[in-house]
């Protein structure tokens, strides 16, 4: 994976064609670069498997479609205040 | 009528639909209800009946899975702002096409080869609902998908009166009989269920942080 700019949260979904989001955080979590980037999941894959598999990849949240705007936004508030690097 | 019900569906996660042999397609068929989604590996029929509502009919033209999802535009009567509502009310349609998207994606789909088609969004058949339902459900889905970049290749928005939309995800054909002579109000029934059902939800997300 190329290092980009820098930004300050990843917002991805998990069934996607050609790279599934599992592996895309894995991926995200390797890289020295964004290991400390706040990785929130947006899906409409519900189930407690997943999330556990998302949580364990790296994930820091999962958010289940449909959610309203207010309910994103003051998630993602609440990413940017986590300190990702005590979990790791 | 008589059906012989077929419990088995082509693809996980699809048990709760009604599936049944049509004898006269020879094929077995799945009748989806307002709120419900449905996706085809292979050798079916997917058939529904809507008014107001609008069936989205997608599928990947090169491994041929496909699948339609019925649902409509909520009116959410939320106490926050009208533009918070209605952002909260497309994001729940987004996410019933995305159903069938995602379903799609999971069976080896690209999103280069998807075909779509969009029927409904006719007269309002529910006295407490809004009149211009139906047109609004059509609007939703044109800006939907000219924001997405796919042109539908059959738009069958709005008209005079409720349809049956059949649809074959094996080769895309589609088939609409509008309904013009009821012999009961089925049809608006299932309709007014599926709003009421929707205004009840108490909260359209679900967000948890993993700490």
């Amino acid at each position: 994976m190329e290092a980009l700019a820098p930004f300050d949260v990843i917002i991805s979904d998990i069934i996607m064609p050609t790279m599934d989001g599992i592996t895309f955080i894995k991926k995200v979590r390797d890289h020295a670069a964004y290991a400390h980037i706040p990785i929130l999941v947006l899906t409409t894959e519900y189930s407690n498997e997943k999330r556990r598999e998302g949580d364990v990849a790296g994930a820091n949240g999962w958010a289940v479609k449909p959610f309203s705007p207010a309910q994103l936004l003051s998630t993602i508030e609440a990413l940017l205040k986590m300190d990702i690097s005590l979990r790791r | 009528m008589l059906r012989q019900q077929i419990n088995t569906p082509t693809l996980k996660g699809y048990e709760h639909i009604n599936r049944y042999w049509d004898p006269r397609l020879r094929q077995p068929a799945a009748k989806i209800l307002p709120g419900e989604a449905y996706v085809s590996k292979t050798g079916e029929v997917i058939v529904t009946v809507l008014s107001s509502c609008v069936a989205v009919c997608i599928r990947d033209t090169r491994i041929g899975v496909g699948g339609m999802s019925h649902f409509t535009v909520p009116m959410l009567s939320q106490k926050s702002s009208e533009e918070h509502a209605r952002l909260a009310a497309e994001a729940y349609a987004c996410w019933a096409i995305e159903q069938v998207t995602n379903e799609i994606y999971k069976q080896g789909g690209q999103r280069a080869a998807l075909e779509v088609k969009v029927y409904g969004g006719g007269p309002q058949l529910v006295a407490e609902a809004p009149d211009d339902m139906g047109a609004r459900n059509a609007q939703f889905l044109r800006d939907y998908f000219a924001g997405e970049g796919i042109r539908p290749l059959e738009e069958g928005l709005e008209g005079d009166f409720p349809r049956k939309i059949s649809y074959f995800p094996d080769t895309g054909a589609t088939r609409v009989n509008d309904i013009r002579t009821r012999a009961n109000d089925t049809i608006e029934q299932r309709e007014q269920d599926y709003n009421r059902a929707l205004l009840r939800r108490p909260d359209l997300g679900d967000l948890e942080l993993f700490v």
